[in-house]
């Protein structure tokens, strides 16, 4: 690299590890400096106290129960669904997808309301299924484990079916045909198709895996006891922040010891994927498949994203009530774009730089594991650590007492997943393709402007919209941070969901999913337009 | 002044030796065969020329000027070379004419002075009427012309080609192989390139380096009968 | 050429940025963290800024963090003080930040007519508007309602009774205070009484409402603001004061409480606040809401359906009594109660 060069990526380099460093392990850092630093100096007690009781190990048990009862059965309806749309290539398949990501972008202590609505004990559903002889009075309590998983399966499947269809889209056909002209479909699907996807639908189930794990809102809203709950009962009850942190950790390292569990199996598979030809399917199963296959997907899609929504909508009414949600709540949605904005924003450029930095280099691994801490660390946790880190005279202050302490919250919860992101589309390109411009004497940042960010578009564009959904429900995090005057929506929300009128909480609900849904419509279009200009290459 | 030598250079993949103590040199305005199977080498060597590759031991110059080894390493964006690589590594976002001014604009050319090289360089290459299209919309030809045009276009006094024809049908070859040669001549460039096909050396190689397992065990000079 | 742009770029961004830090301040400001439900403090804080031209800028409490946002920031900023008054809704975490020293005493003169038992002797603290802890009913299934805390150990009960988890909030001072009145061990016995007789424990006192009034349970034990709202809905249930008989045990009035923060960046607006919160104003206010709250000024007329404080039996047990059994009661709450 000539000298103006080698400066030039040094500095943004320096540049990317500053923000990395200061928006996703400093507030880790904090937290866990402030549990073992205190008045008296140095001491561990705090951890050795908490992780002695044996109540501990009991929630946490609980909490990877659900935590794997979920992915189970998320993988196996999310398996089905994506399949459903991208290799048997049901009718309407587009619209399919569309109505699948409704669950998800719902937010789940929203769907859980109206759960509890229809399969509560005097729910909806629940008093008619009772009728049916044979079920009678022993139908199963929505409040108990199997009810957290139904309900978190139900809302986070989708993230399966995603997977799945980028899995299979990825998919060479050639593997498959070179077996086909040897064996029958099922060992195909069994033995090449299915093993080959593994990888892909996997690392969906993973996440699924994660997210179960450190689930807070529903399970408490159908007081199931788990890990997640303690915590916070460690502030509240004891205001002990030491206590609290140490009861931290072992969430922590159990999602740390599944990521690595994860990375190791993934590493040697992920050549199957990438770079492959997208070459067009005929669909080769028969029309008897294909509707059968079309009607459990409509149904699954019925149970899980028109069902809720309709009991919302039923308990919002009147109208008037959106009315009087949007008056009340204008500011916090307002508030909640400008914060979701910006942190989609900073998402996607932080979690391509490190991705680009870390693309041909070994330390990709480690940084990845880092960038996962804050998400697995509990909310409260998070908070404190944010404001013990911004909340000092000087430039600090001025994070701390506007919106950017918000934007940096929910962008250090979510780099890992901007990062893992755009990696995966990175690691698809092909290295010539940079490598011809620097032979052609192009320096690297025009290789970043003029080649990889194009061409990455689809991706960037796809980490943008899902980071600015995320951050537009983030609950936790945030909630120790508002600076004071301004709410975010999720906030409002949940303040609403116990104190107010239940019409209002509904409207609202409705109103929040309608505008996570159209914006999740709005980056699938951009993303679909974008990648068309793409598809038409070799 | 040899326009490319390499002295003693040696690359490890692994446990697999790929060069072993490989010295060669050409001269300027020279176009040497790199002839050979595949996996004995070919590619890593131009690689190494190119500066995509550091070798583990040994030493490049070009024109006389150390460029890899001692603890010297020029990068690929300043050794002004023009390569054509296997998969044509074309930019699937950007025009055939892009591709080309992309190029012109790490340089210190004005825009009328890029414009006209962009012409200048799509007419050599006879891309003239598709220079609106994206390489997914070109045949297989058009596709190869565009990767040489770019490698062109900076006017490199190196040019190297890595299987630059495999993939053609017999006709387009014959094509392709006047038109390079043409264009060495008019250029006066210095071109390596690596193959295996028999049909190639014979009409483009002044000489052969025939390649096995990292090393090479016969240099034949003139173009084989 | 490609300076110019470079420029306009970080311009454009520091433009961005300036936006969101906020261009420029009030003349006046108060920050108050407020843990009374947004919807009955929103409306006396607008009406402090309608009167005194002072913005008020408010964080509310969420569910979210069950009450321990507001306290948990608050030791947290301890360093860098950001609000100036706390509002809270009970009184126990009053006190837990009146021991870690975030608030120091303020000797309002709207706080002269409440009674002494609602105040902090050395000022730190002032009650006003409260709630009281009552029995709640489904009048659909319940003929006879139980009218002590001891019946929720009856057979009769089993299974039908919920409560919320007596970690936060009012459950929570409530538990305290049986430990203060009865002493630790009569006090765990009696939770462990309630865990024998399959007594639910909820998420809160207004999830503890939802369920009986929607006929999941048939009692439970809430505060009056959520048994009101109930009774607004027009839903089936009816709240009563428990062990209110001679000899009773009393039952248990929370006021909301208001304190200044030490070192809070506007104290002069914090303490204008404070005296304007403990006006009988705000209390006759309060007292008409939904929420019913029991003003503590004797002077303030309230309407029928709220309490009368002079009528209370209240257990006989000072607050700081309470909120010194709070780690204690927390303590076998987590360890023996919560499964």
């Amino acid at each position: 690299m000539s000298h103006r060069e080698t400066w030039s990526m040094r500095g943004f380099s320096a540049a990317t590890a500053l923000l990395f460093v200061a928006i996703t392990l400093l507030p880790v850092g904090y937290a866990l400096m402030r549990s073992v630093w205190g008045a008296d100096g140095f001491s561990i007690d705090a951890y050795r106290i908490v992780l002695n009781e044996g109540r501990q190990w009991t929630l946490l048990s609980n909490s990877l129960y659900i935590a794997f009862g979920t992915t189970l059965v998320a993988t196996i309806l999310g398996v089905l669904v994506g399949f459903s749309i991208e290799y048997i290539r049901v009718p309407a398949g587009r619209a399919l997808s569309y109505c699948v990501a409704v669950p998800f972008l719902v937010p789940p202590y929203i769907s859980a309301v109206a759960w509890i609505d229809l399969l509560g004990e005097n729910g909806i559903l629940t008093v008619f299924l009772r009728k049916i002889p044979g079920i009678g009075a022993s139908f199963p309590k929505l409040y108990s484990i199997p009810g957290v998983i139904l309900v978190l399966a139900l809302t986070h499947y989708p993230i399966i079916v995603l997977t799945t269809v980028l899995a299979i889209r990825q998919l060479d056909r050639r593997f498959e045909e070179a077996a086909q002209l040897i064996s029958k479909r099922g060992t195909v699907l069994r033995s090449i198709t299915l093993p080959l996807l593994a990888p892909g639908i996997l690392s969906g189930a993973l996440f699924v895996f994660i997210l179960a794990l450190v689930s807070f809102s529903v399970p408490s809203l159908l007081q199931v006891d788990v890990y997640p709950v303690e915590i916070y009962s460690r502030f509240s009850a004891f205001y002990d922040f030491r206590g609290a942190t140490a009861q931290a950790l072992p969430l922590v390292l159990t999602g740390a010891v599944v990521l690595g569990g994860w990375a190791m199996y993934v590493r040697p598979r992920r050549a199957w994927l990438s770079g492959a030809r997208r070459l067009r399917t005929l669909s080769s199963t028969g029309p008897a498949v294909r509707t059968a296959s079309a009607v459990c997907c409509w149904l699954l899609v019925a149970l899980s994203a028109a069902l809720p929504l309709a009991v919302l909508i039923r308990r919002s009414l009147p109208l008037t009530s959106y009315v009087e949600a949007w008056l009340t709540a204008r500011e916090e949605i307002a508030t909640s774009i400008l914060v979701a904005t910006g942190s989609a924003t900073l998402l996607a450029m932080l979690g391509f730089s490190i991705a680009y930095l870390t693309r041909r280099r070994s330390g990709g691994g480690g940084i990845y594991a880092l960038s996962v801490l804050p998400f697995l660390l509990s909310g409260p946790v998070i908070g404190i650590g944010l404001i013990l880190l911004w909340n000092h005279h000087g430039m600090r202050a001025l994070v701390y007492d506007s919106l950017i302490v918000m934007v940096f919250a929910c962008t250090g919860r979510f780099v890992f997943f901007a990062h893992q992101g755009t990696g995966a589309a990175m690691r698809d390109l092909h290295a010539s393709l940079e490598e011809a411009a620097a032979v052609a004497g192009v320096p690297w940042w025009r290789q970043v402007t003029g080649v990889l960010i194009p061409i990455l578009r689809p991706s960037l564009l796809g980490v943008w919209g899902l980071g600015f959904l995320f951050s537009l429900r983030e609950l936790d995090a945030t909630v120790l941070v508002c600076p004071p005057g301004s709410t975010t929506l999720p906030v409002r929300l949940f303040t609403l969901m116990h104190y107010g009128p239940s019409r209002i909480v509904a409207a609202l609900s409705v109103i929040t999913a309608t505008m996570i849904l159209f914006g999740g419509a709005l980056t699938a279009t951009v993303y679909a337009k974008t990648r068309k200009v793409l598809d038409a290459r070799y | 002044m040899h326009a490319i030598e390499l002295v003693e250079v040696t690359k490890r993949f692994d446990k697999l030796v790929a060069l072993d103590k490989l010295s060669f040199s050409v001269e300027q305005g020279e176009s040497l065969c790199l002839f050979g199977p595949s996996g004995c080498g070919k590619t890593t060597v131009l690689r190494i020329i190119a500066g995509l590759e550091l070798p583990d031991k040994g030493k490049v110059l070009i024109n006389g000027t150390l460029v890899t080894g001692d603890g010297v390493y020029v990068p690929p964006v300043d050794r002004k070379i023009g390569m054509v690589f296997q998969d044509l590594a074309l930019w699937p976002h950007m025009r055939v004419e892009r591709h080309i001014d992309f190029v012109l604009q790490s340089t210190r050319m004005s825009r009328p002075a890029r414009h006209d090289r962009v012409r200048e360089i799509l007419e050599l290459c006879r891309l003239t009427d598709r220079k609106r299209a994206y390489p997914g919309e070109l045949s297989g030809g058009e596709q190869q012309r565009l990767a040489l045009a770019r490698a062109l276009a900076a006017n490199p006094k190196i040019l190297l080609l890595d299987e630059p024809f495999a993939n053609l049908d017999a006709e387009l070859r014959e094509r392709m192989l006047s038109e390079v040669s043409r264009l060495k001549n008019e250029l006066s460039a210095t071109v390596v390139f690596a193959t295996h096909d028999q049909q190639e050396v014979a009409s483009m190689a002044d000489r052969i380096l025939l390649m096995k397992e990292g090393a090479y065990t016969l240099q034949a000079v003139g173009p084989l009968t | 050429m490609k300076t110019r742009s470079r420029t306009r770029t970080v311009v454009g961004v520091a433009a961005a940025l300036f936006c969101l830090v906020g261009c420029g301040k009030e003349p006046s400001v108060v920050v108050v963290y407020t843990a009374l439900d947004e919807m009955y403090s929103r409306p006396v804080l607008d009406e402090f800024e309608n009167r005194t031209g002072t913005e008020v800028r408010a964080v509310y409490d969420t569910e979210a963090a069950k009450t321990t946002g507001l306290v948990t920031r608050l030791i947290a900023e301890q360093a860098r003080p950001r609000a100036d008054v706390f509002w809270n809704n009970e009184v126990a975490q009053t006190i837990v930040l009146k021991n870690k020293g975030v608030i120091e005493p303020y000797l309002s003169p709207s706080a002269k007519p409440i009674p002494a038992k609602f105040k902090d002797p050395e000022g730190y603290w002032t009650g006003f508007a409260a709630r009281a802890r009552v029995i709640i009913y489904n009048t659909d299934l319940v003929r006879d309602p139980p009218t002590s805390m001891h019946d929720f150990l009856k057979e009769e009960w089993s299974g039908k009774a919920a409560i919320a988890v007596p970690l936060f909030g009012t459950t929570a001072t409530h538990a305290a205070a049986l430990f203060a009145f009865w002493g630790d061990e009569e006090a765990k016995d009696f939770f462990r009484g309630l865990l024998e007789n399959n007594v639910a424990v909820l998420a809160g006192n207004a999830t503890v409402r939802d369920m009986v009034a929607r006929g999941e349970y048939a009692v439970g034990l809430t505060d009056t603001d959520d048994a009101n709202g109930a009774i607004e809905d027009g839903l089936p249930a009816q709240w009563l004061l428990p062990d209110q008989e001679p000899g009773g045990l009393g039952t248990l009035v929370i006021p909301n409480t208001v304190a200044l923060v030490k070192g809070g960046p506007n104290p002069d607006a914090g303490k204008a606040l404070i005296d304007f919160l403990l006006s009988p104003e705000v209390e006759s206010k309060l007292a008409r809401t939904r929420s019913i709250q029991i003003p503590l000024n004797p002077s303030v007329e309230a309407p029928e359906k709220v309490p009368d404080l002079a009528k209370i039996k209240t257990i006989d047990v000072s607050f700081e009594a309470t909120a010194a059994k709070m780690a204690v009661a927390a303590e076998f709450i987590q360890k023996e109660f919560l499964r």
